[in-house]
């Protein structure tokens, strides 16, 4: 039904959604949760430290991503900070592997995700909180019993929504992991198989791919975000 | 440029989905002004294109020249799906064959040759002199246009296919979306060497060239200029078509780094 090309960049486009969603869940709970129980009030100072992280983690939504992925490339060049870092330590590089897909993919879904888990905190009543801590509860139990179970429906939501922006990911991955055989998601895939002559009629499945998993996705976002709002309000 | 990209296939898909209608959904309106000129170009060419249009403009004052420059893939897929330039000049053959083919070209010249350079950044250490060297393991990755679709890949990847070295390098190789992105990947030090056309080794500071490809092994690298079907009778276009075959406008591209095909007097081997 479809060609080995075609599984290879569905299996890779799963594979770098899936780790790219995992990676990045545990930081945007706890920036979702922190941004959401952020008192308006304070200090100066401290309203400047929220508006850059709130305009740092929001960057890669509006910039293009061929730029996203520019800076990421810098980082990450064998010489960059990044790099260079995972280099001597680590010995591993992450350009141009499957890795670099997957950090292009986290970082420009990432806003999404921490807005949707931002609004499902915002939405869980802090007195509950309040009452459980009252009861005994530390500030981590009353986060994992209370909070977090109440929020898990926008958090999931959110997550599936960076997945479905992972897999249409395409101007960042393109900069940091290339074109390479076997190691080409179905963006960059469509996007090889239409810049051939005769490209646009065989690139058709992976197209409808796309579609149907975008839909998918969407949807089951949208879903999950509605029960959340429904349970609020009753 | 990805949402360019997007976009261009955005309409490339939905020309898929509906056969036989795009020709007339994307009919093209009979040009109202004879003298509106819109020229589609390869991105490599960008700097030296800009300077014939501008001389060509002096010339003749009643026309207006738009040029839009892309990688010769997108271009050509706009121009199937009925974009309205006069003009066309591409980094490769192929896409004018396939435009050839559906009739949409009315007359074509190579105009200009290129060649292939293997390039590394500025500060590297690397002594690269053949292409063998770059089999050493000091070379991890070597960026080259997409091999299947960037013209500048699909020579780069003959050159050393006629080498015997692909197979080997093939590992190694990182496709990029058109050869201006290889330059940065270079540049950027992100591969520690890179094979791209000659003029855009020679607009970076920040590359050096180790040593140059022969046209023997990649084939001869041509840019046709096509004069589209639709500006056939478009008196302002011909003229264009003749001005970038004139010796001022291969002066223009010499100056550039290019060959310039249209002189008898420059013989390319």
């Amino acid at each position: 039904m479809l060609t080995a090309e075609e599984w290879s960049a569905l299996r890779l486009s799963f594979q770098v959604g899936v780790c790219a969603v995992l990676a990045s869940l545990p930081a945007a709970v706890a920036l979702g949760y922190a941004l959401a129980r952020w008192k308006s009030g304070g200090g100066w100072r401290l309203q400047a430290i929220q508006g850059l992280l709130q305009l740092a983690i929001d960057l890669p939504l509006v910039l293009p991503p061929v730029v996203t992925g520019y800076l990421l490339l810098l980082l990450l060049a064998p010489g960059g900070p990044v790099g260079s870092w995972l280099q001597s330590w680590f010995g591993v590089r992450i350009l141009f592997t499957w890795r670099a897909a997957a950090v292009a993919s986290a970082v420009v879904s990432f806003p999404l995700m921490v807005r949707s888990i931002r609004l499902a905190f915002h939405a869980v009543d802090p007195r509950l909180e309040f009452a459980a801590r009252s009861l005994g509860a530390s500030r981590l139990d009353a986060f994992f019993t209370v909070s977090l179970p109440l929020a898990r429906r926008g958090v999931v939501a959110g997550a599936i929504l960076a997945f479905a922006r992972s897999l249409g990911e395409f101007g960042a991955t393109m900069m940091v992991a290339g074109s390479i055989d076997g190691q080409r998601t179905i963006p960059l895939e469509i996007y090889t198989l239409v810049n051939q002559p005769g490209g646009v009629e065989t690139s058709w499945r992976l197209v409808a791919i796309s579609i149907a998993l975008a839909c998918g996705a969407l949807a089951a976002s949208e879903w999950l975000e509605r029960r959340q709002s429904l349970r609020e309000s009753a | 440029m990805s949402r360019f990209f997007r976009m261009t296939y955005a309409l490339a898909v939905l020309a898929a989905l509906a056969p036989g209608q795009t020709g007339r959904a994307i009919a093209q309106p009979p040009a109202s002004e004879p003298e509106d000129l819109l020229v589609f170009a390869a991105a490599s060419t960008k700097d030296a294109v800009d300077e014939v249009l501008r001389s060509f403009a002096e010339s003749r004052p009643n026309a207006s020249v738009r040029a839009s420059y892309g990688s010769s893939a997108a271009l050509a897929q706009q121009l199937q799906l009925g974009a309205e330039a006069d003009l066309f000049l591409s980094a490769n053959q192929r896409w004018v064959d396939a435009l050839e083919e559906k009739g949409h070209v009315a007359s074509r010249h190579d105009l200009l040759g290129n060649r292939l350079a293997a390039i590394v950044p500025a500060d590297s250490k690397l002594k690269l002199t053949a292409p063998e060297d770059l089999l050493s393991d000091r070379v991890q990755r070597i960026a080259i246009g997409q091999p299947d679709s960037v013209p500048a890949g699909i020579y780069a990847r003959q050159a050393l296919t006629r080498l015997g070295l692909w197979e080997r390098l093939k590992p190694k190789a990182v496709g990029s979306a058109d050869v201006r992105q290889a330059l940065a990947f270079v540049e950027t030090g992100a591969a520690e060497a890179g094979i791209v056309y000659s003029t855009d080794a020679a607009i970076s500071k920040r590359v050096k060239v180790a040593f140059a490809l022969d046209e023997k092994l990649s084939g001869p690298i041509v840019y046709p200029l096509a004069l589209m079907k639709q500006a056939r009778d478009k008196p302002a276009a011909t003229a264009l078509y003749e001005a970038f075959q004139s010796d001022k406008a291969a002066k223009v591209f010499r100056r550039y780094g290019f060959s310039a095909r249209g002189l008898a007097s420059d013989d390319m081997p």
